[in-house]
């Protein structure tokens, strides 16, 4: 079988996630309210930009926020979650990154998918 | 002019007030509190209910009387209880108005170093490192349900004791906190219970934050000390406000000028499209009653806009226009004009609906229990239990205004021979915004001062028709410098209310002065008032496109260079961001909930339009019959479902196991079921208890079921279904569930979207996930088996076999769970059966 990589990278200023943050009817259609919970302006920005990457690795249409869940493994490590109506696009495997400086949040995701 | 407080006896503190009240109206309703897709209804019972749970969290935090504590959050009948249950344990509340800086919240906690800040987690102010927060949201969700508090009862607190500091930039740049006792707001409210005529059957909305003291004693206390109920909006928008005026029954309000202004504009608006603006306005202006015909309709257009129930108005605040209480009286709602200060908590006088106690234009006559008298100059002094008994730690500013027990209002103001008070200007410089708060001009001048290019400035209110603008004339260093740099950069530095509206530059080096160096203000305000010089008015716009308004306002681009032939991407640099602030805006003043997904990199203005009508069209039909609800319907339904029953006996055995619903209570529930076979619904139907069939809605796909009209009035009739939308719509079917929730029903969802194809479990739609956390109720799982092997897709003629129904036990989901979790478990519960 062969294996087709793509990737998909974003990039965001974390006060424009700030100014987000006071629009609840916003937050509700870009975070799962368990991403909600650690309410800050840097943590949401991550989610946001690697949202914003798997939606172009993915190939995915701009409004499918709420199919993809950024979870953080205990060490830190951010994972993606997908619905199930996307878990059926041939996906091998993904992984994401995310890194903060300069008042922006960046991401990377990384997808390996059936050829 | 003094009266005594008749038979009405005060009450001792607000324990007394909330007990007496609570145990009067127990049943009735006290607050409508609406949110984004359902409504609750709290009855006197539930909030004294919830106080105890509040005064049970405030012992938790080991909070004290005498404490102080912030409340800076949106109204909502939280913030209400949090108010009760600190003012039961003689905590000291300090309410701020939600648009303050953070700088003026900064300089209230350093004067009153208070244990808590209480504040919204949505408010970019909660952000800026303040000390000691709580978000009022979780206060909400850390409520011990049930909890019974030792320390509710009233025993504690005196009369004297104080309940509230309430703050207002005052004149020196440091806030003003004026002191009320619980005498003080008692006291004021058993006058409006003797002045005001309102009955249980009243039900306001809440607009005025509850941080002014006329929603808090006015708006909040006495209407409900009379039995009356209150609306809490999830957010106070014109389009929410106008939505609860037609929908919700209100039949009453208290607000301030500004408010009755934007109604205006609206129904006149309205007026204008139907061609009856200027029969209406000339009609007003010669003050000649309209034919009953044409009133009628008039009546009707306005009724679409403010609701059919709107009677009567409170205003207070600021002094109202006119023309406007002219406007609304001429349309049949009566406009009681109040007036008062926050130092006299807050109300003095004020029309009322009793007999020959509203006179036009005036602000009534004083409350009972309140003296109002003269001044030698004309200024208003106020005397009674009301009259707060001075400013907190500022010896000097409540000497200047609290004079052997007289408060000083500032106010010039008349008495008509049949005792109306008018209210004829202010005697200080102070501006009244249109807002109903106070600016004060020296704090203005002195940040204007601050900028490199100003030497000197008097700020000033020019009264226009409607409004006060808040006018800045200034002379200049030298430097060039425009009018729209000045207010721009100003702008930056004042609190929302105090924003200049307007700058003059003085055409001379310097003001006219007098021999002393004072300036001249009145030469100032004369010649800002009369000469026309260039200057520039930040004002928006009011008139033009709504929706061109918007995307201005979203991707800052100016509304001349907005067109429909723009696109959103490459001309208006709509990035994903703006985009969301975009959808939400639409979604805020427009009313419609649109998918992001078509703007795209082509998209124009235009497209958005086509979009927008479409939606429009939809939304107009949203709604859905309430025949199904009625008795006739409900019988029919049992009859109907009864042939149902016999016939299918005669193909098929239907067993129930698992969890007994009759344990369950009256509570709605969503159901949640697998779906194998159009028998599924009747099934499910019939193994429920009686009393839970005739209360269960079925959800139905909108394009499949309800694509047909046939099969759509079928459902109806059959299993009281609703249309839910299997491809996007999320926002249509929350809304339709949760109005079926508010009625008492309960809700069957197929969250698979589709019978199955196989006879598995199919992936469940994401929508489940949403549903489950918004509606707040239990969700009970449901398997089905046996249904595909009886009536599988595509079949017609069923065949024999047995069912099986399997009900899971209820589950609730926690409020931060992710909605893909929510899917799974639900997901994994049915397949566990």
């Amino acid at each position: 079988m062969k294996t087709d990589v793509n990737v998909g990278c974003d990039v965001v200023q974390v006060s424009r996630i700030e100014k987000m943050m006071s629009t609840q009817s916003v937050l509700k259609k870009v975070f799962h309210p368990s991403e909600l919970l650690r309410f800050e302006a840097e943590h949401l920005a991550g989610i946001f930009a690697v949202k914003e990457a798997t939606f172009k690795a993915l190939g995915l249409p701009s409004d499918s926020w709420l199919m993809i869940e950024v979870k953080y493994h205990p060490s830190g490590k951010p994972e993606l979650v997908l619905a199930s109506k996307i878990d059926k696009l041939k996906i091998q495997s993904m992984d994401c990154s995310i890194s903060h400086d300069g008042g922006l949040a960046f991401a990377v995701v990384t997808v390996l998918k059936d050829k | 002019m003094s009266k005594g407080l008749g038979e009405i006896k005060p009450y001792k503190n607000i324990y007394d007030y909330l007990y007496s009240t609570c145990k009067k109206y127990a049943n009735n309703t006290v607050f409508v509190e609406k949110q984004k897709y359902r409504t609750k209804i709290w009855t006197f019972n539930d909030l004294w209910v919830k106080v105890a749970e509040a005064v049970d969290y405030l012992d938790k935090k080991h909070l004290k009387k005498g404490d102080k504590i912030i409340i800076c959050a949106p109204n909502s009948p939280y913030w209400a209880c949090l108010f009760f249950a600190c003012a039961i344990k003689g905590i000291i509340v300090v309410p701020l108005d939600m648009n303050s800086s953070s700088d003026f919240i900064k300089k209230t906690i350093s004067m009153t170093k208070p244990k808590f800040v209480f504040i919204s987690k949505f408010m970019p102010q909660a952000k800026d490192k303040l000390s000691h927060i709580i978000y009022i949201e979780d206060f909400k969700t850390d409520l011990e349900p049930g909890a019974k508090a030792k320390s509710m009862n009233g025993g504690n607190v005196k009369p004297d004791d104080t309940l509230l500091i309430v703050f207002s930039s005052g004149s020196t740049g440091d806030p003003k906190g004026v002191v009320l006792t619980h005498k003080n707001i008692c006291a004021n409210i058993c006058s409006l219970m003797q002045h005001m005529v309102i009955y249980p059957t009243h039900r306001s909305v809440s607009i005025v934050p509850l941080s002014h003291t006329l929603e808090l004693t006015c708006g909040l206390m006495a209407f409900i000390s009379m039995g009356a109920s209150i609306v809490y909006l999830p957010a106070v928008k014109p389009r929410a406000i106008a939505e609860a005026l037609q929908k919700d029954g209100v039949n009453i309000i208290v607000t301030v000028p500004a408010f009755l202004q934007l109604f205006r504009n609206s129904v006149s608006r309205a007026l204008d499209q139907k061609g009856l603006g200027k029969i209406f306005r000339t009609s007003l202006a010669l003050s000649k009653p309209l034919p009953k015909s044409v009133k009628r309709v008039i009546l009707s257009v306005v009724r679409s806009k403010i609701g059919k129930d709107l009677k009567e108005m409170y205003v207070g605040g600021a002094r109202i226009d006119e023309s406007l209480e002219e406007f609304w009286n001429g349309l049949g709602i009566s406009v009681y004009q109040g007036y008062g200060l926050t130092e006299a908590s807050p109300i003095v006088a004020a029309d009322s609906p009793k007999p020959k106690m509203h006179r036009l234009f005036t602000v009534g006559k004083p409350i009972p229990g309140v003296t109002v008298k003269l001044a030698d100059d004309g200024e208003v002094m106020v005397k009674g239990a009301n009259v707060s008994s001075g400013y907190f730690r500022n010896p000097k500013a409540t000497a200047e205004t609290f004079k052997d027990g007289w408060l000083m209002t500032g106010d010039i103001g008349h008495f008509d021979d049949d005792g109306f008070l008018s209210i004829i200007g202010r005697k200080k410089d102070v501006i009244i915004g249109s807002s109903g708060m106070n600016v004060y001009p020296e704090d203005i001048e002195r940040t204007l001062r601050e900028h490199n290019n100003i030497k000197e400035a008097v700020v000033l209110g020019i009264e226009n028709e409607t409004d006060t603008i808040i006018t800045a004339v200034v002379t200049l260093d030298g430097k060039t410098t425009s009018a729209k740099e000045i207010i721009a950069s100003t702008n930056e530095h004042l609190e929302s209310h105090q924003r200049l509206q307007e700058v003059i530059i003085w055409p001379d080096e310097d003001f006219p002065r007098t021999p002393t160096r004072k300036i001249i203000r009145f030469e100032v305000n004369k010649y800002a008032r009369t000469d026309k010089l260039p200057s520039v008015t930040t004002k928006d716009v009011k008139s033009g496109n709504q929706l061109y308004m918007i995307i201005a306002q979203v991707t800052g681009k100016p509304v001349g260079k907005i067109t429909s032939k723009s696109t959103f991407v490459n001309d208006l640099g709509l990035d994903s961001i703006k985009r969301l602030e975009l959808m939400a805006k639409i979604e805020d003043e427009l009313g419609l909930v649109l998918s992001d997904r078509f703007v795209n990199q082509k998209s124009t203005v235009s497209d958005l339009e086509k979009q927008i009508k479409i939606a429009s069209g939809t939304a107009k039909k949203k709604g859905q019959p309430n025949w199904p609800d009625r008795k006739t319907a409900i019988y029919f339904r049992l009859l109907l479902q009864y042939v149902f029953f016999t016939l299918s006996k005669s193909f098929q055995a239907v067993e129930v196991k698992g969890f007994d619903l009759k344990k369950f209570g009256n509570e709605p529930v969503i159901f949640v079921a697998n779906h194998q076979s159009h028998l599924d619904a009747p099934d499910i139907i019939k193994v429920l208890p009686r009393k839970t069939r005739t209360k269960t809605s079925v959800a139905a796909a909108k394009d499949y079921i309800f694509g047909n009209y046939a099969t759509g009035l079928m459902a109806r009739v059959a299993f009281n279904a609703f249309p839910i939308d299997r491809h996007g719509n999320m926002d249509e079917s929350l809304t339709n569930i949760g109005k079926i929730l508010d009625k008492g029903n309960s809700v069957l969802l197929f969250p698979e979207g589709t019978r199955t194809r196989t006879g598995d479990l199919q992936d469940f739609k994401n929508g489940i996930g949403v549903i489950a956390p918004e509606m707040g109720v239990p969700i009970i799982p449901i398997k089905i088996s046996g249904n595909y092997d009886i009536l599988p897709r595509k079949h017609h003629i069923p065949k024999y076999g047995k069912t099986t129904i399997t009900i899971g036990e209820p589950i609730r989901f926690d409020e931060g769970s992710s909605y893909l979790d929510i899917t799974k478990q639900l997901e994994e519960a049915i397949k566990k059966l």
